[in-house]
């Protein structure tokens, strides 16, 4: 079969390579808004590049059996490119090092792009590394107090991409291509084990309990742009090495990880939500958020079916925007040391787009229609009653109204009487939480296209 | 054919659009006018409805977009005899609020935005015509609310919003699942409430009832009937007098018009309607006697809430055309005379700057409108004939008789105990001598017109109840 | 053209509402205006209408029609005849009374839409128009009790009427429903002869506990003597010669069904033990016009006891010359009261004879109370006392109609017999009295005389029979006497300050009004309490909730210990999970 391989594919290819070497070209030119604008343009060729290949509905393995080029994969292209360019855009201005940001996000863009685009499990492997080592890093560059975090990101990453790279091996002797096709034997401990470290080092970076206790520490520990790539994107990418993986590997083993995920996504709901109501510090209470919007997550997954998939990719979507925008917002506030519950009375009269932004956001990940976290829950909870999980539904809506509470507290001191000085609001910060506000509204308002890409995503896995 | 709903929702949407954009002076002119278009809509809708009904079932749907068409989900209205009342009343209440309740003329722009959102919630969730857009109309409503007591509320807002927003989202939750339930269930997997109406046989029994006792207890909430009420208290003692006005007056029907749909989508609901109708009697009492004990006069109507709607609860448990019927009427009476006395007791906290009946005296000597106005109010609570309350009580007990012979008829002596307490009331406070409390401000014109609009509806539906009536022709369940 | 009778006060009571705060002296007029149209209207009736029933739709709903329907049968021209007679004569009385220019279109306003119910109750023939009447009947009472607010005790007593008529109300209303559902129709004539049943039982009982409640029968009597906190025209109006005889006008409509349901004999005990009762308070109460309440509860409870014998001829007798002579009493207290600069306790009232031919019509009207021939009183009481069979029934009556005449002339003789210098303000006070009061009460005395008619033509106009036992009234009019003479002697020459000393004892036997209203209290109290115990619960469950909300957001702070900020127990936790994974694949 002669493939006929389209010059989207080549561009792509082309300009994915080269916005790591213009990155890392960042150190040494030194030009602040230059490099902004560059790495800002290639993410976005990149994003429509994927969408083009997105709508034209290409399959292609590609580069050596090294880029796979299907709806999928290039969704995620595109969805991390964009949580790129907001990253990139809030980082700008609060980053300490931004040029060492930028080499490092290079890298980590790599790696995605390599997770999403995967035809082997190595290249998932590695993709991961990719993401989670620099990620620590960009941590690091920002000064001695978030070293701790950065730390312990590294360390604990270290762990998860070993015990990865195990399961690895152990399905070395079924397929030793490592390719990303559905293990043919089913026999033995083996693959079994090898299903268990899979879940497990993934289970780490998609914090879900109980490999997720470092979440907390680190997003709070971290500058809340790094935060926002952590929880925006970087759990996403695990999310997307689990689909992988999981129903295209291990699609024999669907009931045994739909039955693991069903109780992984219990414990995560509860763990996140129920912390997250004593929470104080925002940063702290948003981690634990993204803990239980994981947990939502997995759901999808526990439903085990290309429904469920289609739900979790979409919630997927939702919860990139929403956390971005909100990290992006806290980011602004950290640097006028507004930081806890308390100091966010009154926000609503220092800015009152940062307050009504930040409202939308948590009513979305509350899941209160018509916003865009709503119809992902609303996805996910039909993906699960669809599989008969009645019971999943019923705690996933208990966990929902548990954290009713908590957003609504932060809510409540945000619209609370407090007169304050106006504070403006610097372009970076507008911009990335104008743009993740129009999103959440307006696929919220209108989800249907979204929902047709998730579907065409989701079958084409 | 105009499509009425279509032209009301957006032209909300619009006002809304508009509300945000102008500076705040324009804000409450555009919102009224806007809010007075759509009532008259609803009128014209009413209009339109009777003139169709007189050869056709008499029902008026409209349909638009998909919404998602994964799950065949459009933006689909379909007007029925309950929901064309109760659209009335929300349009009357929301135009009134607009354009009287907001007394000390603070916060008209967010006033203004919130109260032009609720109406749409409203407005939309009665003539939702599938289950999904009802959700979402539903929760659209309480963020309003939620917004409006935590935005404008008085000084314990804080308790009272939080406390709002719980007990309403579990029920949005129970009713989320309940709808998910019903979707996976019935055979061509839909929303659209006629289909499910239509085809409910073929839902297990179990999960029928099931899906009925989620539905029941996510309304039970939201109505509020005991034991899930005490979130109404505190939320309108904290209210701002809008947020109150829309509270009482058309959030609580929203629970009151799930609970029909819920009886008419699933009849099994016939084999709970004595538990029910004892619960709804046991509620109706249990407030009443609270409200003996109360204070605070937004305290007490808000309790005389919670009696009215678990009347309200009897009629729909009683499970019969005239039950629903009378539901329905007491649902648009009781919304039209508490946000009225809503209105008025915001007024008198306005004027007194206490709300206190304890401390406040001889309103009669300060505004003879308002304590009038208060005690035709009363009237239209406890049921006096020619107020559209009677026709409404009437025809529950009528039909609570009818299914559960004499028993049916005790609820009714709750309406004895809280008259009894909001004559009290009415002369210690409002037609009494005045002493101490010396009142700070005046009523303002614009009270006066909205206390003349809802008297005349309160009269129209009482006095003529064949207008409301009639729309009911042939109506039957 | 019935319905015009209730039209016109409306009309009337409408133009009131309307501002007319420029022409305050139209106001009054309008009102009087309509009534006296009101009182044309119903002579036409009367001379021209047919015995008829009309009905229209008012609306129906799945089948149930709702009607307004009225009757011009006996029983309702003998109402309308007493209401549109009195309308007239007591909104002439207020043009005088009423001297305040700032109440009269609230007055006059209320007091029309009074007389148009009352109208309303008196043409209704179904169970929704008579409701309807009923419930503005009590509104406008609460209303006019409450008049004048700014009174110390007017607040309290419009509550206490209102309270006790709700109760009324509500009964009313659950009958009302009970017998709709039951016979699927309202229509009083429709019931008639429709077999009885349970449910009929238990509709009349609470028809009897509403006709009690607005009637003033024990033990919901105590209201009507607060009710005379309302200005006199309305006491002389609702609470003595119309609205209060709601009830008793209702039971004798009503009457085939109490019969057939066999319930005569609790309506003969209630309305005994009402007039003994009253014939008691009124003997002990110093209030001027509380002495008339109670002895209007004694007349209703007469009319009850006739009702409870089983002739309603008797009741209806009563009913129509009681009418007047309580009326013209009540003005004439009006007319005390207000040489008296509103004075109440009759011991520090003066009377006055100067203007002869108001004495003269007090004194009529008196002594029609006391029953003596030829005054149309004689001829109501009359009719109970020979209806009744039983002989302590009978004693019983004797000695209600001894009191009666005692305590009428006690009325009547203790601010008699102080005197006063002539030119003092109270002489001054009398002289100046409008003469829109008196007129009215010089009709009414001779009403009082005319109302011997009823005798000639009640019997046929029923369909009933009557006739004068001589020996019965002879009984009745030396007794009465003999109770005039008595109060002659006791009050007028002062010997009731020789029994003062022993008579403590008695007087606590017979002013039963603060046992009453202790047990009013007492139930008010356990109803209070039992309410304040409920909401105690309600807090407590309020409380409990918010607790079990606060232990889950406390759990929180449990779970939160496990991210202890220590790497080596995350990567221990990480260790668990994969046992945990392990574990959770095996069990799968």
């Amino acid at each position: 079969m002669q493939q006929y391989i389209s010059m989207d594919e080549y561009a792509l290819c082309i300009m994915i390579l080269l916005f790591i070497f213009v990155n890392a070209l960042s150190i040494f030119h030194k030009r602040k808004k230059a490099q902004l604008i560059i790495s800002t343009t290639f993410l976005a060729v990149i994003t429509v590049l994927a969408i083009v290949l997105l709508e034209s509905n290409t399959y292609d393995i590609f580069a050596a059996n090294l880029l796979n080029i299907y709806p999928f994969s290039m969704f995620f292209v595109a969805l991390f490119s964009v949580g790129l360019i907001m990253v990139n855009i809030i980082s700008y201005r609060y980053s300490k090092d931004y040029f060492a940001f930028s080499l490092l996000l290079g890298f980590v863009a790599f790696g995605m792009y390599s997770v999403a685009m995967a035809y082997s499990l190595i290249e998932i492997v590695l993709g991961i590394e990719l993401v989670s080592l620099p990620t620590a890093f960009m941590i690091m560059v920002n000064g001695k107090e978030n070293i701790e975090a950065a730390v312990k990101l590294f360390i604990l990453s270290a762990i998860g991409i070993t015990v990865l790279a195990f399961a690895l091996v152990l399905l070395f002797p079924f397929d030793p291509q490592l390719s990303l096709t559905s293990i043919s034997s089913m026999t033995g401990y083996l693959p079994v084990l090898a299903l268990l470290l899979v879940i497990a080092g993934l289970a780490f970076e998609a914090s879900i309990f109980p490999f997720n206790l470092w979440v907390p520490d680190v997003y709070s520990g971290a500058p809340a742009n790094i935060t926002a790539m952590l929880a925006g994107i970087n759990k996403k990418v695990a999310f997307v090495a689990l689909f992988e993986i999981l129903f295209i590997t291990m699609i024999p083993f669907s009931a045994a990880f739909s039955s693991m995920f069903q109780v992984l996504a219990v414990f995560t709901m509860f763990f996140g939500n129920i912390v997250a109501l004593v929470q104080d510090n925002v940063k702290r209470l948003f981690a634990y958020s993204s803990i239980s919007q994981a947990g939502y997550i997995a759901i999808g997954i526990a439903a085990a079916t290309a429904y469920g998939v289609e739900s979790s990719i979409f919630q997927i979507a939702a919860h990139l925007f929403m956390i971005i925008g909100t990290f992006a917002i806290i980011l602004w506030l950290e640097t006028k040391n507004i930081k806890t519950v308390q100091d966010y009375l009154g926000l609503s009269s220092r800015n009152r787009f940062a307050a009504f932004a930040l409202t939308i956001f948590m009513l979305s990940m509350i899941g209160v229609p018509p916003l865009m976290g709503f119809v992902g829950k609303f996805l996910l909870f039909t993906s699960a009653i669809n599989q008969g999980l009645l019971y999943l539904t019923l705690i996933a809506i208990i966990n929902s109204f548990i954290s009713i509470y908590y957003y609504a507290r932060v809510m409540m001191s945000i619209y609370s009487k407090r007169p304050h000085e106006k504070v403006s609001m610097d372009w970076s910060i507008a911009t990335v939480s104008l743009i993740s506000l129009i999103v959440v509204i307006l696929f919220g308002l209108y989800p249907q296209p979204f929902i047709s890409i998730a579907s065409t995503v989701s079958m084409s896995l | 054919m105009i499509p009425i709903i279509g032209i009301m929702l957006l032209l909300l949407s619009i006002g809304l659009a508009v509300t945000i954009v102008f500076n705040e002076k324009y804000s409450k002119v555009i919102s009224t006018v806007v809010s007075l278009i759509v009532m008259e809509l609803a009128i014209l809708l009413l209009y339109v409805f009777l003139a169709g009904a007189a050869g056709s079932p008499g029902s008026i749907s409209e349909n638009y977009m998909y919404y998602i068409s994964n799950f065949g989900i459009s933006l689909n209205f379909v007007v029925n005899p309950v929901s064309l009342a109760l659209i009335l009343m929300a349009s009357v209440v929301s135009f009134v609020t607009m354009l009287s309740g907001n007394v000390e003329n603070e916060n008209l722009k967010v006033s203004s935005i919130l109260v032009l959102l609720f109406e749409l919630a409203a407005i939309g969730l009665f003539a939702s015509g599938n289950l999904f857009i009802f959700f979402i109309f539903w929760d659209v409503g309480v963020v309003a609310l939620f917004f409006m007591i935590y935005l404008l509320g008085s000084a314990n807002r804080r308790m009272a919003a939080i406390k709002f927003i719980m007990y309403e989202l579990l029920a949005s939750l129970l009713l989320l699942f309940a709808i998910m339930l019903i979707y996976f269930n019935t055979p061509l997997h839909s929303f659209d409430i006629s289909y499910i109406t239509a085809n409910y046989s073929s839902i297990p029994v179990g999960t029928q009832a099931l899906i009925f006792s989620l539905f029941f207890f996510a309304f039970l909430i939201n109505m509020p009937v005991f034991p899930v009420h005490l979130w109404l208290p505190d939320a309108h003692t904290e209210a701002s007098t809008q947020g109150s006005m829309l509270l009482s007056g058309v959030l609580t029907k929203f629970g009151g018009y799930g609970m029909i749909l819920a009886f008419i989508m699933l009849p099994i609901a016939n084999e709970f309607t004595p538990v029910i109708a004892i619960l709804a009697g046991f509620s109706a009492f249990y407030a009443a006697f609270v409200l003996m004990t109360q204070h605070d006069i937004k305290r007490i109507i808000a309790y005389t809430t919670i009696v009215e709607m678990s009347i309200v609860l009897v009629g729909i448990s009683a499970f019969s055309t005239l039950g629903i019927m009378g539901a329905t009427y007491a649902m648009l009476a009781h919304g039209f005379a508490i946000s009225m006395l809503f209105l008025v007791s915001g007024t008198i906290g306005y004027m007194f700057s206490d709300r206190d009946i304890r401390s406040v005296k001889g309103v009669v000597r300060n505004s003879i409108s308002t304590a009038y106005t208060f005690l035709t109010g009363v009237f239209a609570t406890t049921g006096v004939p020619l107020t559209a309350a009677f026709v409404g009580d009437v025809l529950i007990f009528i039909a609570a008789i009818q299914k559960f012979s004499l028993y049916g008829a005790i609820p009714l002596f709750s309406i004895m105990l809280m008259g009894a307490f909001l004559y009290y009331v009415v002369n210690k406070s409002i037609l009494s001598t005045k002493d101490a409390s010396k009142p700070v401000e005046y009523v303002g014109t614009s009270q006066r017109v909205g206390f003349s609009i809802l008297l005349f509806f309160i009269f129209l539906f009482g006095v003529l109840p064949f207008i409301a009536l009639s729309i009911f022709s042939n109506f039957s369940i | 053209m019935f319905a015009l009778l209730v039209i016109v006060p409306l009309l009337a009571a409408a133009l009131l509402a309307l501002p007319l705060k420029r022409f305050p002296n139209i106001v009054k007029y309008i009102a009087f205006a309509a009534s006296l149209v009101s009182l044309l209207l119903a002579y036409l009736v009367f001379s021209y209408g047919p015995f008829t029933t009309q009905s229209f739709n008012w609306f129906s709903a799945n089948g149930i029609s709702f009607n307004i329907s009225i009757a011009t049968l006996p029983l309702n021209m003998l109402l309308l005849m007493v209401v549109s007679l009195i309308t007239p004569l007591v909104f002439l009385y207020s043009l005088g009374f009423m001297e305040v220019p700032s109440e009269q279109p609230r007055f006059f306003f209320e007091m029309s839409i009074f007389a148009a119910s009352m109208m309303l109750f008196a043409i209704s023939a179904n169970f929704i128009t008579m409701f309807i009447a009923w419930e503005m009947l009590g509104i406008t009472s609460y209303l006019l009790i409450g008049f004048w607010y700014h009174k110390e005790h007017a607040p309290t007593a419009a509550r206490k009427a209102i309270t006790t008529i709700l109760i009324g109300d509500i009964f009313m209303l659950a009958a009302i429903l009970i017998i709709g559902t039951t016979y699927g129709t309202f229509g009083f004539s429709a019931i008639m002869g429709s077999p009885s049943s349970p449910a009929l039982y238990v509709a009349l009982s609470f028809i009897l506990i509403a006709a009690f409640t607005k009637s003033a029968q024990f033990p919901f009597h105590e209201w009507l003597s607060d009710a005379m906190e309302g200005p006199t025209p309305v006491s002389a109006f609702l609470h003595s010669s119309t609205m209060v005889k709601a009830g008793v006008f209702l039971i004798a409509v009503l009457f085939p069904l109490y019969v057939k349901a066999d319930m005569l004999g609790i309506i003969l005990v209630i309305g005994l033990v009402s007039a003994i009762l009253g014939a008691t308070n009124a003997l002990t109460e110093r209030h001027i016009k509380k002495i008339l309440a109670y002895s209007t509860i004694e007349d209703l409870g007469l009319m009850f006891v006739a009702l409870g014998l089983g002739s309603v001829m008797a009741a209806m007798m009563l009913f129509f010359v009681q009418a007047f002579y309580k009326a013209l009493l009540f003005m004439g207290a009006g007319y005390i009261m207000k040489a008296n600069d509103e004075k109440e306790d009759i011991y520090s009232t003066y009377g006055s004879s100067t203007r002869k031919l108001v004495f003269l019509s007090i004194v009529i009207a008196a002594v029609s109370l006391a029953g003596l021939f030829p005054m149309s009183g004689f001829f109501g009481k009359d009719a109970v006392n020979s209806v009744a069979s039983n002989m302590v029934v009978y004693s019983m009556l004797l000695l209600i109609g001894f009191a009666s005449s005692i305590y009428i002339f006690r009325w009547l003789f203790i601010p008699l017999r102080k005197s006063y210098e002539s030119g003092t303000e109270i002489n001054i006070n009398y002289k100046s009295t409008p003469r829109s009061m008196l007129i009215p009460m010089f009709i009414l005395a001779a009403l009082v005389f005319v109302a011997d008619y009823a005798y000639l033509k009640l019997p046929g106009f029923l369909n009933g029979s009557y006739s004068i036992a001589l020996l019965s009234a002879v009984v009745g009019n030396v007794i009465a006497v003999i109770g005039i003479i008595v109060a002659y002697r006791v009050y007028m020459k002062g010997f009731r300050a020789k029994l003062s000393s022993t008579n403590k004892m008695l007087f606590n036997v017979l002013y039963s009004s603060r046992a009453v209203n202790a047990v009013y209290l007492y139930i008010v109290g356990v109803t209070m309490a039992f309410a304040r115990a409920v909401s105690a619960f309600d807090f407590s469950f309020d409380k409990s909730i918010y607790g079990l909300a606060r232990s889950v957001i406390t759990s929180g702070n449990g779970l939160r210990k496990i991210v202890n900020g220590q790497t080596n127990s995350y990567v221990f936790a990480f260790v668990l999970g994969i046992m945990f994974l392990i574990v959770l694949y095996v069990l799968a």
